[in-house]
């Protein structure tokens, strides 16, 4: 009995130094032979697009084997804080430009090499090429390969049945448009919003989709640049007018309402006539809601003639920690040929950017998928992404949080004082998280 | 001293002692490693500045706890938490109690009642939360708004109305968990020996004197032990605001955010794991307070 405790104490030290060698990660060189690219997106339909892409890869590159791998989007963007420090994260990484850019900054992810970069630099739109650099060093740290394009959808059938032509071209013409399309019960419950707006929701969309509806068209940004540094861009008219136009639609002329189902899925049921997303609502609409007839429009442009939409640029990276660069970029730089830019755009619905490929039969079936290819280059039209700065995604996901309270508040709509109020106490905090980042303009 | 403990060198009470200690440690370790550590580690963060995305971790004395107290999210959080355990506490006890008191009464088929009670409870947390969810969608698409407007009342913003939004989460977190007091209540109220209440009856005890009297003092330990669990079940809410606060359809979780809901976002969505170590370091401590009154107005006089 006297030697049961030396030797269970030397057992657990040897699990212990097992368990220790197990977590701990090579930062070795690059591996040979055959080797395995894992890559991580959160975005199912191109999970799945990328498989696909991947087995007619594997058919050319024998000794390279591809796994595309799903995750929940919440939950991969806690997968890549936690696995990219600690060396443990996938070859290939899916996520916006804006997103990747903290790791970059810090030193986690890897430069792409030039031939890659020359693909970007000769079939690519220009602002692509602007998302990708890194706005310190100038390099590129990432390679965009799709794009998240926000424009109008509208059911074609409740506009012909409001008697309406055409479609809006300003944010005034919107809502009056919105006017004629709502519908109501007996009680005054909205049954048909004529414009859906992004209310609600977690993370940072719903500012993403404000941003996009109403201060691109009023020339008002979240943060602008200011000797080098940065500042809140939207404490002032802009701001408090495109805040206005939201309240003015859910209370003043009741357009929308807090209740009425949204999204995707609210369009789908005809539960809206108008709303705000990216191409693959096409998708969505074709397996979900077939009978709808609907088309796209561009964003409305603002009063003083200011016009253009969001477009967040989604790129893969590859982390420093990678023991298959190599293979990883060459994988990457696959997804950027034309035949696979076709095949993303066909099966997943998400917004290819290759602009040397040929997209025809997909319009044939889906004439909305070349309208927003072509919003790409729409003269008056500009596409804007995030900017790349480490707090970008905590600055809008906090501004969404104080958003969304601030729909609830009908005081708001009526109140300019009021309203004027909290939108400058929305750009305090900007500032301040500016500021912790030591990025704030004095 | 070592000597009168655990007995002599090589004598079969030290070699017991040795035995005890040696089955003990495995255990012991997993507990230092999977609790204490992690205990002691978040409390050592929540003095610091570290953000999972850089690599810097400095100590910045109570500039977290500082902010906290500034930040008027957490104070709506920390509001919260508190209503969340001063309505979920007494509807979980008092209907606990009341149900178990009448399944207590030689009810028939009181073994399909308790069966009946404790299937939300065993049901995981996340289809519940989504079901619910579903119940209360907005419009007439959820179950709760379509019977309401069909027995002539107007349909309500179940998870969009702020000032229901709670409230709705603490009526699904109760339906969830009453299984689970109905049952310990019962089995309390089994336990104690028809002697004493056969006395009440002799002494001409009402039903209603017979229960206040007689059996709630009794299972007084019962409920203490409810209660503590109640309260810290309520503080500790997280998955059924993080799952009914999903999708574009429902409130803010901004507006109807808990503490452990407010840990979470400041650690895994801004990755400020410091500042989010400081909200739980706050946390403990008030559900250390919550236990210590209970224990204290609990306690046998």
């Amino acid at each position: 009995m006297k030697k049961i405790l030396p030797r269970i104490g030397m057992l657990i030290a040897i699990l212990g130094i097992l368990a220790v060698s197990a977590f701990a990660g090579g930062q070795g060189g690059e591996t040979t032979g055959p080797v395995t690219v894992t890559y991580w997106t959160s975005y199912p339909l191109l999970q799945a697009t990328v498989e696909h892409a991947g087995e007619k890869y594997m058919a050319q590159n024998p000794d390279v084997t591809i796994e595309s791998i799903l995750f929940p989007q919440r939950a991969m963007d806690e997968k890549v804080a936690v696995s990219l420090p600690a060396g443990e994260a996938a070859d290939l990484i899916d996520f916006a430009c804006f997103q990747i850019y903290p790791y970059y900054y810090n030193g986690y992810i890897s430069e792409p090499p030039e031939d890659v970069v020359d693909v970007l630099k000769k079939s690519f739109p220009s602002f692509t090429l602007t998302s990708a650099t890194d706005p310190v060093s100038g390099k590129k740290f990432t390679i965009p390969y799709y794009v998240s394009l926000k424009e109008m959808f509208y059911n074609t059938d409740h506009f012909a049945e409001a008697g309406l032509k055409g479609t809006p071209k300003t944010l005034d013409e919107q809502m009056e448009f919105a006017k004629k399309l709502t519908k109501r019960d007996g009680s005054g419950n909205i049954t048909r919003a004529g414009l859906d707006l992004r209310l609600s929701g977690g993370g940072f969309g719903t500012f993403q989709k404000f941003w996009t509806q109403v201060m691109v068209a009023y020339d008002s940004w979240p943060i602008v640049q200011k000797d080098g540094k940065w500042t809140a861009g939207y404490a002032n008219k802009t701001g408090y007018d495109s805040l206005q136009y939201y309240m003015d639609a859910i209370y003043k002329h009741k357009v929308e309402g807090l209740d009425t189902t949204s999204d995707a899925q609210g369009f789908g049921l005809e539960a809206s006539s108008m709303f705000q997303r990216e191409s693959w609502v096409v998708g969505y609409l074709k397996e979900n809601a077939p009978d709808i007839n609907y088309s796209v429009f561009l964003m409305p442009e603002g009063p003083e003639g200011h016009g253009g939409t969001i477009g967040n640029t989604q790129s893969f990276s590859v982390p420093n920690s990678s023991k298959v660069k190599r293979a990883a970029w060459d994988f990457g730089k696959f997804l950027l040929s034309p035949e696979i830019q076709v095949q993303i755009y066909d099966e997943s619905g998400w917004q290819s950017l290759n602009m040397d490929a040929d997209y025809s039969a997909l319009y044939k079936e889906s004439p909305a998928l070349e309208i927003f290819m072509d919003a790409l280059d729409v003269p008056g039209h500009p596409v804007y992404d995030y900017e790349n700065i480490p707090p970008i995604m905590e600055i809008h996901a906090r501004i969404a949080d104080r958003l969304m309270i601030a729909f609830k508040d009908p005081k708001l709509a009526t109140d300019r004082k009021a309203l004027e109020a909290l939108v400058d106490k929305l750009a305090e905090e900007t500032n301040r998280i500016l500021d912790d980042y030591d990025l704030l303009a004095k | 001293m070592l000597n009168a403990v655990i007995g002599a060198p090589g004598s079969i009470r030290r070699n017991k002692a040795y035995f005890i200690m040696a089955v003990f440690l495995p255990v012991v370790f997993l507990f230092l490693v999977v609790r204490i550590i992690p205990i002691i580690s978040t409390l050592a963060l929540s003095f610091t500045n570290y953000h999972m995305q850089r690599p810097v971790r400095k100590f910045v004395g109570l500039e977290n706890f500082i902010r906290l107290f500034s930040d008027d999210i957490f104070h709506t959080s920390l509001l919260n938490s508190l209503q969340f355990v001063l309505v979920a506490l007494p509807a979980e006890i008092i209907l606990g109690l009341a149900i178990a008191l009448m399944l207590n009464s030689k009810l028939r088929a009181e073994g399909y009642f308790q069966t009946l009670f404790f299937i939300p409870y065993i049901l995981p947390m996340v289809p519940a939360a989504i079901i619910w969810q579903w119940i209360y969608a907005p419009g007439t698409f959820g179950l709760a708004n379509f019977f309401l407007e069909k027995l002539g009342f107007q349909r309500v913003g179940w998870l969009i109305d702020s000032n229901i939004a709670l409230n709705a989460i603490i009526v699904m977190h109760v339906w969830k968990n009453l299984g689970f007091f109905i049952v310990i209540f019962l089995v309390g109220l089994k336990d104690i020996p028809n002697d004493f209440r056969d006395a009440a009856l002799v002494d001409g005890a009402t039903a209603w004197q017979r229960i206040w009297r007689v059996e709630l003092p009794i299972i007084r330990p019962v409920i203490l032990f409810t209660s503590v669990m109640a309260s810290i079940w309520a503080l500790s809410a997280f998955t059924e605001v993080y799952i009914m606060t999903q999708g574009t359809d429902v409130s803010t979780g901004v507006e109807i955010s808990v503490l452990v809901f407010q840990i979470y976002v400041e650690g895994f969505r801004y990755f400020r794991m410091g500042y989010s170590s400081a909200i739980c370091l706050v946390l403990f401590v008030i559900s250390m307070l919550l236990v210590l009154i209970q224990f204290r107005l609990f306690r046998e006089k």
